[in-house]
C-alpha cells in the first residue's frame, strides 16, 4: 500500500546508528556513502539540539563515495578511507556504517575491517543501509552489532562482575534527555553499590562495550534494546530485566531497583535504606507542590506525542502526581511489520482514553485539533497545532528545536523534579496568562461603563 | 538528447546468443553500404567491437571515467572495418560494483561528449548485454536514447525466455516514450523445426521475426580470425544475409509494442512444442502440423 508521511521524524537507520556511535567516546564513526549521508544527520541533529559526540558533527570520516565508486564498487575506497582515519583520529574503536548507494552495490564491506583488524586495528563494521529502517532501527542493529563484535576485540575474556548492569533502549538523541537520564539512572543503581554502563556516558564507552560480556544484568528501559539485551543473553547469557520506559518518581524507581535488587540477590535491607534516602529527597522537594495542585489545578486534560517510551514516562507521571487526565496519547515509533526490530508494542490498554500509532505529522495535528485537551507535550513539531489550538506545549519528545538539553534529565527523582517544574511553569504561565486576560476583559468593561455615563451626560 | 541524429538501435539478447557477433556484422554491412555507423558494445566484458577493429586494444569508456581526467572522443573510439567507429561502454570487474549504472554513466558521458553531433552518424548501434536484469541494462530502450531494440535469439527455451524479458521491459518503457520493438533476429538455427518455433513465439506475443541466420562454420571461422563475415567472407552466403538484415533494419519502420506472455503461458507453451518435436524425433506424423 502506497502512503505518504508528512514530516516523518524518525530519520533513517543509518543516521540512529550514527548518533548511537557519535555518543561513545573513543569511539570513531567511518560513513561508507557518498556526501550527504552524515551532513544530513548532522543538520538533523543540529536543528534538533541532539546527538553531539566527541566525534561526529561535520568531523565525521566519511568515504563521499562518487560515481565511480559505485559502477567499480567502492571497497578499496573504504580500506583508504580507514587506514587515513586510523592515521589522523585517535579513537580506540572504529565503527564503520554502510549506507543504502554502497549497500545497492554489495561493496564488500566485511572484508575491508576484517583486513583492518588483521593489521591490528580496532575496526569493525554495522551494515545500516537507510532503507533498513528508520533510526530506531539503527540504535537497535548498531548496539546489538557493536556489544557482539567490540568484546572480540579485547585479547582476553573480561572479568564477570554480576554486581553489574548494562543500561539499554535510551536512544541518543533521539530521547532529547538521553545524557541526563543516564546519569540519573546511574546514579540511582550505583546508589545500592552496582557497577552501572551507560556506554554513551562522559566515561570511555569503548571500555564499557569491551566488559559487557561480564555483566550481570541488563536493563531494556525501550523496547529499542530487547534485540541488543536478547542476543546478549543468547552470546554469553546475560538475564535482562524489561521495563516500558525510564523510572520517573519515586514509586517507579522503587519498583525499578527492587525488581533489580531481587534479581542480583542484593539485600533487601540495603536497597531499602538508598530508597528511603532518596523519598526523603523526593518528598522534601515535592511538598511544595501539594499546594499548587489545588491553587493552581494541576488536573489537566493533556494529549501526548512521541516515542512510546517517552510517552509513558511522561504520562504516567504526571498522572499519579498531579492528576493529569491523559486524553490523547500518539505514539511515533511504531512500526508494526515495517521494523524487524520492533519485537513488542507494549502501551498499556488503559493507558489513555485514545491511544493512536502514526508519525504522519498531518495525522498527528488531525487528531489533536479533534482532542479536548487542555496541555500538550510532545515535539517542536506540534508547536503549530498547539498555536491554533491555543494551549500550552511542553516539549519533551524528538525533535526540540531551541530547548538546551546538556545535563537534563526526565527519569529517576531528580528528572521527576526537573519535570514537575517544567510542567507547573507552563501551567503557572497559562493560568497568569488567562487572569491577565480576564483582568483586561474587566478593565475594558469597567472603562466602558465609566465613559458610557458621561458621555450621555454631555 | 535534443535532436536525434541518425537512427539509434538497441540490439539485445541472452548471453552468448550472437548478439556482438550479428551486431558487428550489421554494421560492417551497413557501412559497406555508404552509412556512417558507430557500434556502442554496453557490456562490462567490452567485446562487442572486436571483429570490427581486429581485436585491436581499445580504452572504454568508463576506464576513462575512472581515471578522472578530462575525456576526448578520440581516447575512447577507433575506427573499425570501413570507417565504423567503435566504442565499449565497459565496466567494473565481475562479481564488483554496479555494470547498470555504468552503462548509465557511459551512455551520458557519450552524449556529453557529443558523439553524434561530431560524427553525424546514420546509423548508432548499441549491443546491450544479455538480459535486461536492472534499471541499468534498459537505459538504451527508454526515452531519449534508440527509438527502436531488435532481439537476438536461437530457438532454445532460454534464449526465447530472455527474448520474452525483453519484452516485458519493452512494453514498460514504450508508453513513455521508450524504444519499440523491431523484431526477433533468428540466430545459430540449425534444427528444421527452429524456424517454426521463432515464427510461432512472434505469432504469440505480436512481434515480427526479421531475419534467420542459420548456424554456420563460415561465421566461426570469420569470427577466429577476429574479423567480421563481411570483410572475412563477402562473397558467402551469410555475408548476404546479414546484408538483407542491414538493408530491413535500415528501411523499415514498423515497429511495435510487444505483448509478452506471462510465466505459466510461456512454460506451458513451451511444453506443447516438446511435445511435438518428441513426436517429430519419434516418427509420428500427427502433431507435427507447422513444421
Amino acid at each position: 500500500m502506497q502512503m505518504s508521511v508528512k514530516s516523518p521524524r524518525n530519520g533513517c537507520a543509518l543516521h540512529g546508528a550514527l548518533q548511537a556511535v557519535e555518543a561513545i567516546r573513543k569511539a570513531v564513526p567511518i560513513v561508507h556513502s557518498n556526501p550527504g549521508c552524515a551532513i544530513q544527520n548532522e543538520l538533523a541533529a543540529r536543528a534538533a539540539g541532539a546527538g553531539k559526540g566527541w566525534i561526529g558533527d561535520s568531523t565525521i570520516p566519511g568515504t563521499g563515495v562518487q560515481e565511480r565508486h559505485i559502477i567499480f564498487g567502492g571497497a578499496s575506497r573504504l580500506r583508504e578511507q580507514i587506514k587515513n582515519t586510523v592515521k589522523v583520529i585517535d579513537g580506540e574503536l572504529y565503527v564503520v556504517l554502510n549506507s543504502c548507494a554502497s549497500a545497492m552495490v554489495g561493496d564488500d564491506v566485511g572484508a575491508m575491517t576484517k583486513e583492518s583488524r588483521e593489521q591490528g586495528e580496532p575496526v569493525v563494521d554495522c551494515l545500516t543501509a537507510g532503507f533498513h529502517g528508520d533510526g530506531h532501527y539503527g540504535y537497535s542493529r548498531v548496539m546489538t552489532e557493536l556489544l557482539q563484535k567490540v568484546p572480540q576485540l579485547g585479547m582476553e575474556a573480561p572479568e564477570k562482575n554480576e554486581k553489574s548492569v548494562n543500561l539499554l533502549g535510551i536512544l541518543p538523541g533521539r530521547d532529547v534527555c538521553f545524557r541526563g537520564n543516564l546519569e540519573e539512572l546511574k546514579r540511582i543503581l550505583e546508589g545500592v553499590g552496582l557497577e552501572v554502563r551507560t556506554f554513551f556516558g562522559a566515561e570511555n564507552g569503548v571500555e564499557e562495550l569491551k566488559k559487557a560480556p561480564g555483566t550481570g544484568l541488563n536493563l531494556v528501559f525501550s523496547k529499542w534494546g530487547q534485540e541488543a539485551a536478547e542476543k546478549m543473553e543468547q552470546l554469553y547469557g546475560i538475564p535482562y530485566l524489561t521495563f516500558p520506559s525510564v523510572p520517573v518518581g519515586i514509586l517507579e524507581v522503587r519498583n525499578m531497583l527492587l525488581a533489580v535488587a531481587e534479581r542480583l540477590g542484593i539485600q533487601a535491607e540495603v536497597a531499602e535504606s538508598f530508597l528511603q534516602k532518596e523519598e526523603e529527597r523526593f518528598r522534601y522537594y515535592f511538598r511544595p507542590v501539594l499546594e499548587e495542585l489545588y491553587e493552581e489545578n494541576t488536573r489537566k486534560s493533556i494529549g501526548l506525542v512521541g516515542d512510546e517510551s517517552t510517552v509513558t514516562a511522561a504520562g504516567a507521571f504526571l498522572r499519579e502526581y498531579f492528576g493529569a487526565v491523559i486524553k490523547t496519547a500518539v505514539i511515533t515509533d511504531y512500526f508494526g511489520a515495517g521494523n524487524a526490530a520492533e519485537k513488542r508494542k507494549e502501551l498499556p490498554e488503559d493507558f489513555a482514553e485514545d491511544v493512536y500509532f502514526t508519525q504522519d505529522q498531518g495525522e498527528i495535528s488531525g487528531i489533536l485539533e479533534q482532542s479536548e485537551i487542555d496541555l500538550l507535550l510532545g515535539s517542536s513539531l506540534e508547536r503549530e497545532i498547539a498555536g491554533k489550538k491555543h494551549i500550552p506545549l511542553l516539549e519533551l519528545s524528538y525533535p526540540v528545536y531551541d530547548k538546551a538539553a546538556l545535563g537534563r534529565t526526565y527519569a529517576g527523582i531528580n528528572g521527576a523534579v526537573r519535570l514537575a517544574e517544567d510542567y507547573l511553569t507552563l501551567i503557572k504561565r497559562e493560568n497568569r496568562k488567562k487572569e491577565n486576560e480576564l483582568l483586561q476583559t474587566v478593565r475594558d468593561r469597567t472603562f466602558i461603563y465609566k465613559v458610557k455615563p458621561s458621555e450621555e451626560s454631555f | 538528447m535534443s535532436k536525434k541524429i541518425g537512427k539509434h538501435i538497441a540490439i539485445y539478447g541472452k548471453g552468448g546468443i550472437g548478439k556482438s557477433t550479428t551486431t558487428s556484422n550489421i554494421s560492417a554491412a551497413l557501412a559497406e553500404a555508404g552509412y556512417r555507423v558507430i557500434q556502442i558494445g554496453c557490456d562490462p566484458k567490452s567485446d562487442s567491437t572486436n571483429t570490427l577493429r581486429g581485436n585491436n586494444y581499445l580504452p572504454t569508456v568508463l576506464d576513462s571515467l575512472r581515471e578522472g581526467n578530462k575525456i576526448h572522443l578520440d581516447d575512447i573510439s577507433v575506427v573499425g572495418f570501413n570507417g565504423v567507429l567503435c566504442i565499449e561502454s565497459g565496466g567494473p570487474v565481475p562479481g564488483v560494483g554496479c555494470a547498470g549504472r555504468g552503462i548509465n554513466a557511459a551512455v551520458s558521458l557519450l552524449q556529453e561528449l557529443n558523439l553524434f553531433e561530431e560524427f553525424k552518424p546514420d546509423y548508432v548501434l548499441y549491443d546491450v548485454l544479455g538480459d535486461v536484469v536492472c534499471g541499468g541494462f534498459a537505459v538504451p530502450i527508454r526515452d531519449g536514447i534508440t527509438d527502436r531494440a531488435y532481439v537476438v535469439s536461437s530457438s532454445d527455451f532460454m534464449a526465447i525466455y530472455a527474448a520474452n524479458n525483453l519484452f516485458k521491459a519493452i512494453s514498460k518503457y514504450a508508453p513513455t516514450g521508450g524504444a519499440r520493438l523491431g523484431g526477433i533476429i533468428g540466430n545459430g538455427l540449425s534444427a528444421g523445426y527452429s524456424k517454426a518455433i521463432i515464427d510461432d513465439f512472434v505469432s504469440r506475443t505480436g512481434t515480427r521475426a526479421v531475419g534467420y541466420v542459420p548456424r554456420s562454420l563460415v561465421v566461426s571461422q570469420s569470427e577466429l580470425y577476429g574479423k567480421t563475415v563481411i570483410e572475412a567472407n563477402p562473397a558467402s552466403e551469410h555475408a548476404d544475409i546479414y546484408r538483407g538484415l542491414a538493408k530491413y533494419i535500415a528501411e523499415s519502420d514498423d515497429l511495435v509494442v510487444p505483448n509478452p506472455m506471462g510465466l505459466t503461458e510461456l512454460r506451458d507453451w513451451a511444453r506443447t512444442w516438446g511435445d511435438r518435436i518428441y513426436s517429430l524425433e519419434s516418427g509420428e506424423v500427427a502433431g507435427a502440423e507447422g513444421i
